[in-house]
């Protein structure tokens, strides 16, 4: 049962890691609760709906570039002109969620607020007696994982990214174009989430509030494992949803938020930088 | 400014022709008195279809109506909600109560209809639910009509019984609905030698159904009930059939609002009647729709609703007519009342064959 229990973590921790990498990996240099990154995930998964009758899988590529597109005018539009004027990260978590609802309303006036499901989902290829999409999703998980710490400690790019996230002002003082940089990651991480959101599309569906949901483990996935750091934010996210099927398994199935939510105030109370996080250590 | 009040007058003006052009009111054509019924319907979410089947079975009612001699005219106001926001559900009520004035409210399912019933408190309204809480039927003016989930399990449990399965797992969810179902199950299975061998409710909008599976597989039963909603329905059995469960399923009704029975193929569940055959081939006549979910069900309340009305007089009022009425024969057979519940007794078995739903008893 153990084994099995591992393999339903896997499998639903990595759609949590996603969220919670790309989530992580945004505020390391613009440091709020975006919560726009749920529509860029939606984007995603409805732009696939949008052109799958003509395109078939490969209506990931169009999505995924929708998702980055969107992520990136969101920050170029939106919030970097807040941040010019001096809002604060409270009044641009307040924007975030106005433009969340904009966004959500938007998806449900075009496809309305039913639920879609992306394939067929009576059909079912499997590999290794795991779903494929479902397999996918792990791999992309660990490909994330071990992309995102390659890029940023051994490329140029990625040294800047964390330069910003240590201190925007030093950064931008030394010369380092702050903006730019800010904008790169928006893509990267719109095309992460996008990529996310067609992948859960084939795998539980979409629904316009989905992006919201994922985002909120995302984020609580983050927390839990320690927001400076990648690995915290991949582990923090293996250890919610293992957290979770432990509830179910000991407890009951309508239990399972409950525990995630219990444990996740729990290390909020004993340990606010995080499992996996030492105090004021940035990786 | 100038500008901006011109737009927001076109808007309003193009909003409004929207509205009628998709909602139109059927209005009186004399001088008889007449009764205003909204009917709250999900129109819009992951139940659309079935209010698009109730909003043509109403016009139906309403043109029906022409054939008859009536004391009063009756106008239909049709007000879209969407079932799961709630939010949604108590603007039409109070649009259709404290705007549009209506005398009578017709509404669908559980939930809507416990927020019909709270804003209907303290008013003369009459308030009729497609539902089975017992919530609802609290205050004096409102009634459900509505099959019992005792009968709907008893039937269920009998098939189950009928076939030799002797072990049942119940998957359900946090709904009141869903509840209801599932206790029924609970509570009646030992009187046809079922052994209910796990049950499991999961919250609403769960889509990791996993380990909740994994749990009830491991009590090795003869039959998985589904008694959850869209899309909790559909996400469970996808989660089933990829870990290749092929241990048969079956459910109360969810069949009928599923756009995904390709996944429910060889299964068979009960559910409400369809109406009588007179009724089915004036209904795919009117509206051109060939599923009828509920369709009886919401013509036979406009019925009970025209019955109270045409017999209330000075001294009774139609909730007082109804109170007295202790059976009605509509087109979903006999409904006995009791404590404002009209409860129908007839439920169907139905099948799933080549994505085609038939009726089996």
């Amino acid at each position: 049962m153990l084994l099995q229990l591992l393999i339903n973590t896997l499998i639903v921790g990595s759609g949590y890691a996603l969220v919670a990498m790309s989530f992580r990996l945004m505020y390391s240099v613009s440091p709020f609760f975006n919560l726009t990154l749920g529509s860029v995930v939606a984007a995603g998964a409805y732009s696939a709906l949008y052109f799958t009758s003509s395109l078939g899988i490969y209506a990931i590529i169009p999505a995924t570039i929708i998702a980055a597109l969107l992520s990136w005018a969101l920050e170029a539009l939106a919030y970097k002109p807040m941040r010019d004027h001096g809002a604060s990260p409270m009044i641009l978590l307040v924007a975030s969620l106005g433009l969340y609802t904009i966004f959500e309303s938007i998806i449900s006036l075009i496809f309305g607020a039913k639920y879609y499901a992306l394939g067929n989902f009576a059909e079912s290829n499997q590999m290794m007696g795991i779903p494929l999409v479902q397999l996918l999703i792990i791999i992309l998980a660990f490909a994330t994982f071990g992309g995102l710490n390659w890029f940023l400690h051994h490329t140029f790019m990625g040294k800047q990214i964390r330069a910003v996230h240590d201190s925007a002002n030093l950064a931008h003082i030394i010369g380092m174009k702050t903006d730019k940089i800010i904008m790169i990651v928006a893509v990267i991480t719109g095309a992460v989430l996008g990529i996310t959101g067609v992948l859960i599309g084939y795998d539980t569906g979409m629904e316009p509030t989905m992006g919201f949901n994922l985002l909120f483990k995302g984020m609580i996935a983050a927390i839990i494992g320690g927001m400076k750091n990648m690995r915290g934010a991949f582990l923090g996210a293996l250890f919610l949803a293992f957290s979770e099927n432990v509830a179910v398994w000991v407890f009951a199935s309508e239990w399972r938020d409950l525990v995630a939510f219990i444990i996740f105030i729990t290390f909020l109370y004993l340990r606010p930088h995080g499992i996996f996080q030492k105090k004021g250590v940035n990786a | 400014m100038k500008k901006i009040l011109i737009a927001l007058a076109v808007v309003a003006a193009v909003g409004f022709g929207i509205w009628k052009l998709q909602f139109p009111k059927v209005e009186a054509t004399s001088d008889k008195p007449t009764i205003k019924i909204g009917a709250i319907l999900p129109l819009k979410g992951d139940y659309e279809a079935v209010g698009e089947i109730a909003k043509e079975t109403l016009l139906m009612f309403q043109d029906n109506l022409k054939k008859r001699n009536l004391k009063n005219n009756y106008e239909f106001i049709i007000e879209p909600t969407d079932v799961i926001d709630m939010k949604s559900v108590v603007n039409a009520a109070r649009k259709v109560i404290l705007v549009d004035n209506a005398d009578a409210v017709i509404s669908y399912w559980n939930n809507p209809g416990i927020i019909v019933s709270e804003v209907t408190k303290g008013k003369d309204i009459l308030h009729i639910n497609l539902g089975s809480d017992m919530t609802v039927v609290k205050t004096g003016n409102n009634f459900n009509f509505a099959p019992s989930p005792v009968e709907q399990t008893r039937r269920s449990l009998e098939y189950m019984s009928k076939n030799g399965v002797s072990k049942l797992a119940i998957l359900s969810c946090n709904n009141q609905w869903c509840a209801d179902i599932k206790d029924m199950y609970v509570k009646q299975a030992p009187n046809f030698n079922v052994e209910v061998t796990g049950v499991e409710s999961v919250n609403i909008g769960t889509k990791d159904f996993s380990t909740t599976i994994e749990k009830l597989q491991r009590t090795s039963p003869e039959l998985y009930t589904l008694v959850l909603e869209t899309p909790e329905y559909e996400i469970a059995r996808k989660k089933m059939l990829e870990k290749g469960i092929k241990t048969p399923v079956t459910t109360v009704e969810m069949n009928e609002y599923t756009e995904q029975l390709d996944m429910f193929e060889g299964s068979w569940y009960v559910c409400n009647p369809e109406g009588d055959k007179t009724f089915l081939n004036r209904y795919k006549e009117f509206s051109g729709l060939t599923i009828t979910t509920n369709a009886a069900y919401i013509y036979d309340i406009a019925s009970l609703m025209v019955d109270a009305f045409e017999n209330a007089n000075n001294e009774t009022n139609a909730t007082e007519v109804l109170k007295k009425m202790k059976t009605f024969k509509g087109v979903t057979g006999e409904a006995k009342q009791s404590d404002n519940f009209f409860v129908t007794r007839d439920v169907v078995k139905k099948v799933i064959n080549n994505e085609r739903v038939l009726i089996e008893e």
